[in-house]
C-alpha cells in the first residue's frame, strides 16, 4: 500500500481546456479520501491521471515518494472499480475474482485462499459458482468491488461505484465498503458527485469545482468551516440558504426585507475592515427555527410549500424575492400560505464575501 | 378539471400481468402519486389512463365519463414523460406553445394571448429567460422543465406525469419538487404522478398509491403510508436509511409476551401492542412468528445495558455525517441500521440496542429477507 502525493498536477486537453488546475493533495497510507464535485469539475480527470489512463500535462504524481508519471497503470499497481461492473459474463464469480490473481502468476492454492477470503468479506461465498447474469445489481457491484480489492493494490480507486444502485442497496453497500476498509486499510480514493456518499464514507474529502480544488478537509471541517460559498452550498441537502446581508458591527449582521431591518447577532468576531461590507449570509435549513407567532429578532416570511418527508418536513418560505428552505420536525402544525417567523441560531450563521464568495464568518460549532 | 376513477383495472402482456385488478379514485384538484419500484406497473397504469394502451378489463372514468373506448386525443389529458421528447428544431417558446397551436385549437388565441400564457407558465417554472433558446442548448434539468411547461400550458381534465424530474441531480430535484408543488397548489389541478422516489411521492402528494407487481398495496396520505405502512413492502419502500425488518418467534413466559430472534436477542413486547402483533402473526414448524419493523431513527443506542429489553450486537460499520451517525450492526445474516445523534454512543466500545416500542411495526411476511 502506498501514500499518494499530487504536486501541482495539471490536465490540459487538446484545444487548451484546463480540466485540472494545479491540484495539490496527499492521501495517507490506509486513508479513505473522496474527490467530490459536480460533473465537469475535474474529479474524473484527476482519477484517470492517478490510474495512468490519462497523461499528466504538468506536475508530479508520487507513490511513496517515487514519481510514477511515466509508469503504466499495471506498473503503478492500482485497482479500479467503476459504476458499470465490467465483469466477465461467461465466467463464474469465482473465476471473475481469481482473474487478477492468476494474471500476476499466483499459485492455485493461494488463489483459492484469497478468493474465499474476499468472498467471505463481501458476502459472496454462496454465489461463487454462479454466473454474473444470475446476480442482482447490488451483488454484481460487490463482485466488482471485491475483484478490485483482491490483489493488494498500492492504491484503490473507486469511480462512482454506487451511483446507480437503488437506495436500500446503496446504504448497505456503503456500510460494507466502510467495514471492509476498516479491516483491510487500503489506500482508497473514491470519486463521486454525491455529497452524502462522500460524507458517509470518507476520512477526508477533496472538494473540486471548475478544475480547482476548493477545500480539503474532514466532514466536520467542510461542514462547519467551509472555505467558500461553493463548498458551503455543495454539502448538505437541502442546501444551505443564502441571503443578502450587511455587516453592521463586530457582532452583528443585518438583513433588510420589505418589512424592516433585522439584526442577527453573531458568535464570532469579525475583523474591523469588514464592517460595513455587503455579504451573503449562509444558514443551513436544519438551523432555522420556525415560530408561529411574532418573536423578537425573528424574520417574518411567507410559508409557500410544505413537503412532508416522514420524520421531517421541508418548508419553503419566501423572504421578499428570496426562497429559503427550513427543515423541521414532522409534528409542527402549520399551513401553506401563513406567515411564520424565522429564528437564526447565532452559532450557525455563516457569511461570505459578496463578490469573492470567500468565507468571512464560519459556524462557531466546535468541530468533532 | 376533473376527477379520475379506476375500477378493477387489469392489463396483461401475454402471461405477465402488469396491472392486476387495481381500483382507486383521484379527486378533482388532487395530487395523486403512484409509487413503486421498477416493474411495479406504474407506467402501464398511466398509459392505460392516457389511452395509449387498452386494458384487458376494468373501467376508467375521467370526470364521470367512461373513457375506455376513447382515443388519447379525446380523453383531454396532458402527459409529460421522463425523456423530454422536445422538438429540437423549435425554440423553447415554440415547444411550449405547441399544444396551443394544435389544429383543433386554431385561431382560439391571439399571438399576444399565446405569448402571455407561455410567459406565465415559463415564469412559474423559472425558465422565462430561456424562451429563445433551442433545446440542445439547455441542461437536462432545464429540458425537463420545458417538457413540464409544455404539458402544463393548456388546462386538460387531468395531468399525467411520468417521472418528470427523475433525471435532475439531487440539488435541482429539491427545487423542482417545490416548483411543482407550488404550481399544483396555485392552479388546483388534478395530477396523477408516477415515481419510484419516495421523497417525491411524500413531498408532493395529497395521497399515494403504492404498487407492487401490479397490485395495489396501500393508498394513503404521506403520513399514513410513512407511519402506518400496511405491509413490509410499503415500509421498506419508504424512508432512508431503510426500515429494519427482523423475523422472530413470539413466545410467552410468566404471563408476558416476548419477541425472540435468538437467545441473546429477546425483548418483551409491551402489553398494549400484543393484540396488534397477534393479528399478523403466522405459525411455522410449531412456533409462532412475526416480522418486526423499526426505523433506524427509533433504535436507541447506549454503552450500558439500560433495561431488560436491551441487547448487544457487534458493530459492523459506522458512518459519521455532519450531525448524526449511522451505525450498522451484524445480526445473524442480516444488518441492523441505527441512526443516532453524533456522539451519543461510543461505537468503539460495546453497544447496546433498544427498539423504541412507541415506533414498532408488525407485519406478515410477504417476501423473504434475503442476505442483504
Amino acid at each position: 500500500m502506498s501514500r499518494v502525493d499530487a504536486e501541482h498536477l495539471w490536465k490540459i486537453y487538446q484545444g487548451g481546456i484546463e480540466a485540472v488546475k494545479d491540484a495539490n493533495f496527499h492521501v495517507e497510507v490506509g486513508e479513505f479520501v473522496a474527490i467530490l464535485g459536480p460533473s465537469g469539475c475535474g474529479k474524473s480527470s484527476t482519477l484517470r491521471m492517478i490510474v495512468g489512463l490519462e497523461d499528466i500535462t504538468r506536475g508530479e504524481l508520487l507513490f511513496d515518494g517515487k514519481i510514477v508519471n511515466h509508469l503504466s497503470p499495471r506498473e503503478r499497481n492500482v485497482a479500479l472499480a467503476f459504476e458499470t461492473y465490467a465483469l466477465y459474463y461467461p465466467l463464474t464469480i469465482y473465476e471473475n475474482l481469481a482473474f487478477p490473481l492468476r494474471a500476476i502468476g499466483m499459485t492455485k492454492t493461494e488463489v483459492n485462499k484469497k478468493v474465499k477470503e474476499i468472498a467471505e468479506m463481501f458476502d459472496l461465498s454462496n454465489v461463487l459458482e454462479e454466473k454474473p447474469a444470475n446476480l442482482s445489481g447490488g451483488e454484481q457491484q460487490r463482485v466488482s468491488l471485491a475483484r478490485a480489492l483482491i490483489r493488494d493494490p498500492n492504491v484503490t480507486l473507486l469511480d462512482e461505484p454506487l451511483s446507480h444502485m437503488d437506495q436500500r442497496v446503496r446504504v448497505i453497500l456503503r456500510a460494507t465498503l466502510r467495514h471492509i476498509h476498516n479491516r483491510l486499510k487500503l489506500t482508497t480514493i473514491y470519486v463521486t458527485h454525491d455529497q452524502e456518499e462522500a460524507i458517509s464514507l470518507s476520512d477526508r474529502i477533496i472538494v473540486m469545482n471548475e478544475g480547482i480544488i476548493q477545500q480539503i478537509g474532514t466532514v466536520d471541517e467542510l461542514w462547519n468551516q467551509p472555505a467558500n460559498k461553493f463548498v458551503a452550498g455543495f454539502l448538505g441537502e437541502p442546501a444551505m440558504n443564502f441571503i443578502a446581508g450587511r455587516i453592521e458591527k463586530p457582532l452583528e449582521i443585518s438583513i433588510t426585507t420589505r418589512d424592516g431591518k433585522y439584526a442577527l447577532r453573531l458568535n464570532t468576531n469579525i475583523e474591523d475592515r469588514h464592517i460595513g461590507s455587503e455579504v451573503t449570509v449562509g444558514i443551513r435549513p436544519e438551523k432555522i427555527i420556525p415560530h408561529l407567532n411574532k418573536k423578537d429578532n425573528c424574520i417574518p416570511s411567507l410559508l409557500e410549500v410544505i413537503e412532508p418527508l416522514g420524520e421531517t418536513k421541508i418548508l419553503t418560505v419566501k423572504l421578499d424575492g428570496t426562497e429559503l428552505k427550513v427543515v423541521t420536525s414532522q409534528d409542527i402544525k402549520i399551513d401553506q400560505g401563513q406567515v411564520i417567523w424565522l429564528e437564526f441560531d447565532s452559532r450557525d450563521i455563516h457569511a461570505f464575501h459578496r463578490e469573492t464568495e470567500i468565507t468571512l464568518i464560519e459556524s462557531s460549532r466546535a468541530s468533532g | 378539471m376533473a376527477d379520475v376513477k379506476v375500477a378493477n383495472l387489469t392489463k396483461r402482456y401475454g402471461r405477465y400481468t402488469a396491472v392486476d385488478n387495481i381500483s382507486f379514485s383521484c379527486n378533482d384538484g388532487e395530487f395523486f402519486s403512484i409509487l413503486g419500484p421498477s416493474g411495479a406497473g406504474k407506467t402501464t397504469t398511466l398509459e392505460l389512463l392516457a389511452g395509449i394502451k387498452k386494458p384487458d378489463s376494468g373501467k376508467i372514468f375521467i370526470g364521470n365519463r367512461l373513457v375506455n373506448d376513447l382515443p388519447p386525443q379525446e380523453r383531454d389529458v396532458a402527459m409529460a414523460f421522463e425523456n423530454y421528447s422536445l422538438y429540437p428544431h423549435f425554440s423553447v417558446y415554440e415547444n411550449i406553445a405547441f399544444p396551443l397551436r394544435a389544429p383543433s385549437k386554431q385561431g382560439e388565441l391571439s399571438p399576444g394571448e399565446e405569448r402571455g400564457k407561455v410567459e406565465e407558465i415559463a415564469a412559474l417554472l423559472g425558465i422565462e429567460d430561456l424562451l429563445d433558446r433551442r433545446p440542445q442548448h439547455l441542461s437536462g434539468g432545464q429540458r425537463q422543465r420545458v417538457s413540464l411547461a409544455r404539458a402544463m400550458i393548456r388546462v386538460p381534465q387531468v395531468y399525467l406525469l411520468d417521472e418528470p424530474i427523475s433525471h435532475l441531480d439531487a440539488k435541482l430535484k429539491v427545487s423542482a419538487r417545490t416548483t411543482l408543488k407550488k404550481l399544483a397548489n396555485k392552479l388546483k389541478i388534478t395530477i396523477i404522478y408516477v415515481t419510484h422516489d419516495y421523497r417525491e411521492a411524500l413531498g408532493l402528494s395529497d395521497r399515494i398509491m403504492i404498487l407492487n407487481k401490479g397490485v395495489n398495496e396501500q393508498i394513503g396520505t404521506p403520513e399514513e403510508v410513512y407511519f402506518s405502512p400496511s405491509s413490509d413492502f410499503v415500509a421498506r419502500l419508504i424512508g432512508d436509511p431503510p426500515i429494519n425488518l427482523v423475523d422472530g418467534d413470539v413466545i410467552e413466559k410468566e404471563g408476558k409476551t416476548f419477541f425472540k430472534v435468538q437467545d441473546d436477542l429477546t425483548f418483551a413486547i409491551r402489553d398494549d401492542l400484543v393484540s396488534s402483533m397477534e393479528r399478523v402473526m403466522w405459525k411455522e414448524g410449531g412456533s409462532r412468528n412475526v416480522r418486526v419493523g423499526i426505523r433506524p431513527q427509533h433504535i436507541k443506542l447506549s454503552n450500558k445495558m439500560r433495561s431488560d429489553n436491551s441487547f448487544h450486537l457487534p458493530v459492523y460499520a459506522v458512518e459519521h455525517k455532519a450531525d448524526r451517525s449511522i451505525v450498522t450492526f451484524e445480526m445473524k445474516d442480516n444488518l441492523v441500521i441505527a441512526q443516532v445523534e453524533k456522539g451519543s454512543c461510543d461505537t468503539s466500545k460495546e453497544c447496546w440496542l433498544e427498539f423504541d416500542q412507541d415506533h414498532l411495526h408488525f407485519f406478515k411476511r410477504s417476501f423473504s429477507l434475503s442476505k442483504r
